[in-house]
């Protein structure tokens, strides 16, 4: 009897772990959990709709002292990372902060876009979106924000000389610029033999989620290996099962890439760095990163494991960091974390509602760190 | 509480997942393994390509629409969908600018019929909740 209860047994598992593990295994994600878990708390209503992509307005109340803010989300996943939970949402921090908030939600694209690149994104795209908010809100001036490849997109904005004069500031959150060296996906895509012609000549029109993801977890493999180890570690602890399951049903939740982009983003932007390199062309015009010359708030994660720090320092060199009008801060949290997550997420709150809301005066010669 | 047997196996677990975590770190930074994997995918894409066009074919053998025409039709649609779009936006802008100097012009008690006059917004009606 001794011998036996020495014998290696698995831990006790709670049934309510192991639903959840196998939802996050199969994937097995619904609606129903979604709501279970009050995902996306802020309201948003509809204002502007083309194709696959819609303009939201964020909450019931409009009224703002502010000009609106604009949030470019990435391509790659959904947007609602940007308003995962009650508590855990940078959208319900800007409310709170009095600001009127517009989320472009870009969608399932279909195959007719395909030829859409970062280009059309941009300047029909970005520029359109932009052009209903000044309609609605009958503010000249807009607030910029972009997340991760959205950053880049928001940043290309910002760096158009005809563009830009819609905007007051840019808030760049985990956004690459300098793609030369960022990390194990530019190592990857320079490897050799990493051709994206032959990669995706079988695609027509979109580039499907699931051929890119399948190799998101190799980024990251010892997080992806203790994932569940975690849960269980966890679990007891108030509030992180429904963080943690709200992360994955957003990390599971992936969206078709346009060929076009998908392209442009390895070969124009990871292999040759046209768009740091000020070869890129945003609406017929070449476009460099160093020429924006607005306020700039830019948050980075020191753990990220999808691009290093040194992509998004790049912004150094723009003119706003000359003229002291850079606020650069790095979170010592992952590339989701720092706003969804880790108590950290609080301190980046803080960072964006002050600088969002700070007065136009104020705004140069803001502070670096 | 962990049972002596369940330390063991978490101790087990934890060797496991610390052994496997360095090897694919390992295997993840090796160029010559993302190498030779980027040559296979490609090889492997290269032969779908081939056998879609072949499909194509048959279905043009068939007089049927192939894939490739149907999503050039549908590229066709979405450059309509813009050209309307510009179209209707530069008309708002032509609407504006008209309205503008007569509003300007027009005495105090008539700038609201002016401004009833004013196109609507073209496509907030068309807005809908978009259900993911």
């Amino acid at each position: 009897m001794k011998e036996k209860q020495e014998m290696p047994t698995m831990p006790e598992m709670p049934e309510a772990y192991r639903e959840m593990v196998s939802r996050s295994v199969l994937k097995r994600y619904t609606e129903a959990d979604r709501r279970r878990l009050g995902m996306e708390p802020t309201p948003k209503t509809p204002v502007f709709r083309q194709g696959c992509w819609t303009l939201y307005r964020c909450g019931t109340e409009f009224e703002s002292d502010y000009n609106p803010v604009l949030i470019v989300p990435s391509l790659i996943n959904r947007n609602y990372i940007l308003d995962l939970l009650h508590g855990h949402s940078l959208i319900e921090q800007m409310k709170l902060a009095g600001l009127d908030v517009f989320l472009l939600d870009w969608g399932d694209p279909d195959a007719g876009m395909g030829n859409c690149g970062f280009d059309h994104y941009v300047s029909k795209w970005i520029k359109r979106a932009v052009r209903q908010i000044k309609k609605i809100t009958g503010k000249d001036k807009i607030q910029l924000t972009g997340q991760c490849i959205g950053g880049m997109m928001a940043t290309m904005y910002a760096a158009h000389p005809e563009l830009k004069k819609d905007l007051s500031s840019l808030f760049l959150l985990t956004a690459p610029l300098d793609l030369s060296d960022s990390g194990l996906l530019a190592q990857w895509t320079a490897t050799e033999g990493f051709d994206v012609e032959k990669l995706t000549a079988a695609f027509q029109g979109l580039v499907p989620a699931k051929f890119f993801h399948a190799s998101f977890p190799l980024l990251d493999p010892k997080t992806q290996l203790s994932k569940y180890r975690r849960l269980l570690e966890n679990f007891e602890m108030p509030g992180f099962k429904e963080i943690w399951e709200a992360l994955d049903i957003w990390g599971s939740d992936n969206v078709d890439f346009t060929k076009q982009a998908y392209k442009e983003l390895i070969s124009t932007f990871y292999q040759e760095n046209a768009f740091f390199k000020g070869e890129y062309q945003v609406g017929g015009c070449k476009i460099s990163a160093k020429d924006i010359d607005i306020p700039v708030l830019s948050l980075v994660a020191r753990d990220d494991h999808v691009f290093n720090e040194k992509a998004a320092f790049a912004i150094h060199e723009c003119i706003a960091a000359k003229k002291g009008m850079l606020d650069y801060h790095v979170i010592p949290a992952g590339h989701v974390s720092l706003i969804a997550a880790h108590p950290v997420r609080i301190h980046t709150y803080t960072l964006v509602r002050e600088f969002l809301t700070r007065p136009e005066k104020l705004r140069t010669g803001a502070k670096k760190k | 509480m962990f049972t002596m047997g369940e330390d063991m196996m978490k101790q087990w677990a934890n060797n496991w997942e610390k052994m496997m975590g360095e090897h694919l770190e390992k295997l993840v930074h090796n160029e010559k393994f993302i190498s030779e994997m980027s040559k296979s995918i490609a090889a492997t894409m290269t032969g779908k390509a081939f056998y879609s066009k072949a499909l194509d074919e048959q279905m043009a053998a068939m007089n049927l629409p192939s894939r490739t025409e149907i999503i050039k039709i549908m590229q066709k649609l979405t450059d309509i969908e813009e050209r309307l779009i510009d179209l209707s936006e530069r008309f708002e802008d032509f609407a504006d600018a008209q309205a503008k100097p007569a509003a300007k012009t027009a005495p105090v008690a008539e700038k609201p019929a002016a401004a009833a006059h004013a196109p609507a917004p073209a496509h907030d009606s068309k807005a809908k909740k978009h259900k993911k």
